[in-house]
């Protein structure tokens, strides 16, 4: 008996209901069933963090998660790191971990890049100004095979140092 | 012939014959022969005696809590379980709270909020810090202090900080509850001592009476990973200043966890002088005898052991002589 059955789950502020095996992992639901090709399958056994998504603003590797485990939960992958339109002018723009991620050379061939934003935007959203060794241990779960982990780490601490300095501005300014 | 049922069980064999035949029909099968796990019936029980009454009625059924140990299993099918019972639905399981005299703490409460929650850091350190060492952060998210337990996995900081917390375990069964510690709990390698439909339901700690230390102590090529070897230790210190209590328990030296009796020699004992950590040492050595693998000797296990035991008892102890 593992017919088919459906869940309903909300995935980056969309509501879908999908008709599953109770099998399907939620990266595949993701990848193959709704297009959010961002969570990548590296090992698909939680070792290599390409597949980081938040489940109800908590990460996870959608490769350990069943989608029918997921039954009224809020999903959010890298497409939906920065609400749509809500970059500037309105329109739909980077992440600053996205920018800074490029500006810094902390991608080369990008696989296990979306699951570096989404970790390192959840770590922001939790701590603006992580220390460099909070940052390294937060990215630990993610592994990289080609560029290293020097750039991604400049480029989250250059994150945490603009939100300080433009703080500081504002605090200049009041 | 193209066109065949594919019958190979490697998923990138049957994605790239996927793409080779093509066709929309095919595209549109593509998930379904790209699914890893073999098929099970899956349940989510709203209540312990609904996930005991689903467990007792298959043979094949597993349970289900955080899912961070069983489904890299069942995802490459070393595990096949015909139903999966999932505990994330149950209402309170996840409760950390002190309640007749000891500290309660559900089975399916998350590592990631166990590490810092303030009544197992002051009534059990080992076990918070334990929780905090287990994989990425991702995976603590997720991952609970019962399923990590039961899983039982002979490197797991979980159960040795556990046991060396004088932990018992509560287990719902068909036939009612029982309690016992984790060492008749686990009995191998990955096995248990749970019966058929049996549920690991919370983990009950002793209260701190005296001072109270914990800490844990591991290494592990990489952060993250299971240790190669760790070291939970628990030291109390009662009012006049002296010891009254040290254990240390060992993980990844034998196919469970392994208590070190060597610790003992410290009862009484007013301060951590370097002689008796010496003495420690040695003890620690001339009672181990670990497993050698791949991945180390039996030596290299037992020095591991003997620099991990010291340096969990002064963490503990520090911890116990400070509060």
């Amino acid at each position: 008996m593992t017919a088919p059955r459906a869940v309903q789950l909300t995935v980056n502020g969309r509501p879908v209901e999908v008709v599953l095996e109770p099998r399907e992992l939620l990266v595949d639901t993701l990848r193959d069933r709704l297009g959010l090709t961002g969570a990548h399958v590296g090992c698909g056994h939680g070792s290599c963090g390409a597949c980081a998504v938040l489940v109800d603003g908590v990460g996870a590797r959608a490769c350990l998660v069943l989608t029918v485990q997921l039954e009224g939960a809020q999903v959010t992958t890298v497409e939906g790191v920065l609400p749509a339109g809500s970059g500037p002018d309105g329109g739909d723009d980077l992440h600053p971990v996205q920018v800074a991620l490029s500006r810094c050379h902390g991608l080369q061939c990008g696989f296990c890049t979306p699951g570096v934003v989404l970790t390192a935007a959840e770590l922001l959203a939790e701590q603006p100004c992580p220390d460099e060794r909070t940052v390294r241990e937060r990215l630990a779960g993610q592994l990289c095979r080609c560029t290293g982990y020097a750039g991604m780490v400049e480029a989250v601490l250059a994150v945490a140092a603009e939100t300080a300095g433009s703080d500081r501005e504002r605090a200049g300014d009041g | 012939m193209l066109g065949a049922p594919c019958r190979i069980h490697n998923p990138l064999f049957n994605y790239a014959a996927s793409r080779i035949v093509g066709g929309p029909e095919r595209v549109d099968q593509r998930w379904q022969r790209f699914v890893k796990p073999a098929a099970f019936d899956y349940v989510a029980a709203s209540d312990v005696p609904a996930a005991v009454r689903a467990l007792a009625a298959s043979p094949g059924a597993r349970a289900l809590a955080g899912g961070q140990a069983l489904l890299p299993l069942v995802n490459q099918r070393a595990v096949r379980p015909t139903l999966l019972v999932d505990l994330g639905r149950i209402d309170g399981l996840d409760r950390v709270e002190i309640r007749g005299g000891t500290l309660h703490v559900g089975a399916t409460a998350r590592l990631r909020a166990l590490q810092a929650h303030p009544l197992l850091r002051t009534h059990a350190p080992a076990v918070a810090e334990a929780a905090g060492l287990v994989g990425p952060v991702h995976v603590r998210n997720r991952a609970t202090l019962g399923g990590s337990l039961a899983h039982a996995d002979p490197a797991a900081e979980v159960p040795a900080a556990l046991l060396a917390a004088r932990a018992m375990v509560r287990i719902v069964g068909s036939d009612g509850e029982r309690t016992c510690p984790v060492d008749e709990l686990v009995v191998g390698a990955h096995r248990t001592a749970l019966g058929h439909g049996e549920l690991v339901v919370a983990v009950e700690l002793p209260l701190a009476t005296d001072r109270l230390g914990g800490a844990f102590r591991e290494f592990a090529v990489r952060t993250g990973d299971l240790p190669l070897i760790g070291v939970a230790s628990q030291v109390r210190i009662g009012e006049d200043g002296r010891c009254v209590g040290a254990t240390a328990v060992a993980c990844g030296v034998a196919d469970r966890p392994r208590p070190l009796a060597a610790p003992q020699a410290l009862h009484g004992a007013a301060s951590l002088s370097a002689a008796a950590l010496r003495d420690v040492a040695a003890a620690v050595g001339a009672e181990l005898d670990p497993v050698s693998d791949a991945r180390a000797s039996a030596d290299y296990r037992r020095e591991l052991t003997q620099v991990l035991t010291i340096e969990a008892l002064v963490g503990a102890w520090r911890m116990a002589a400070g509060s």
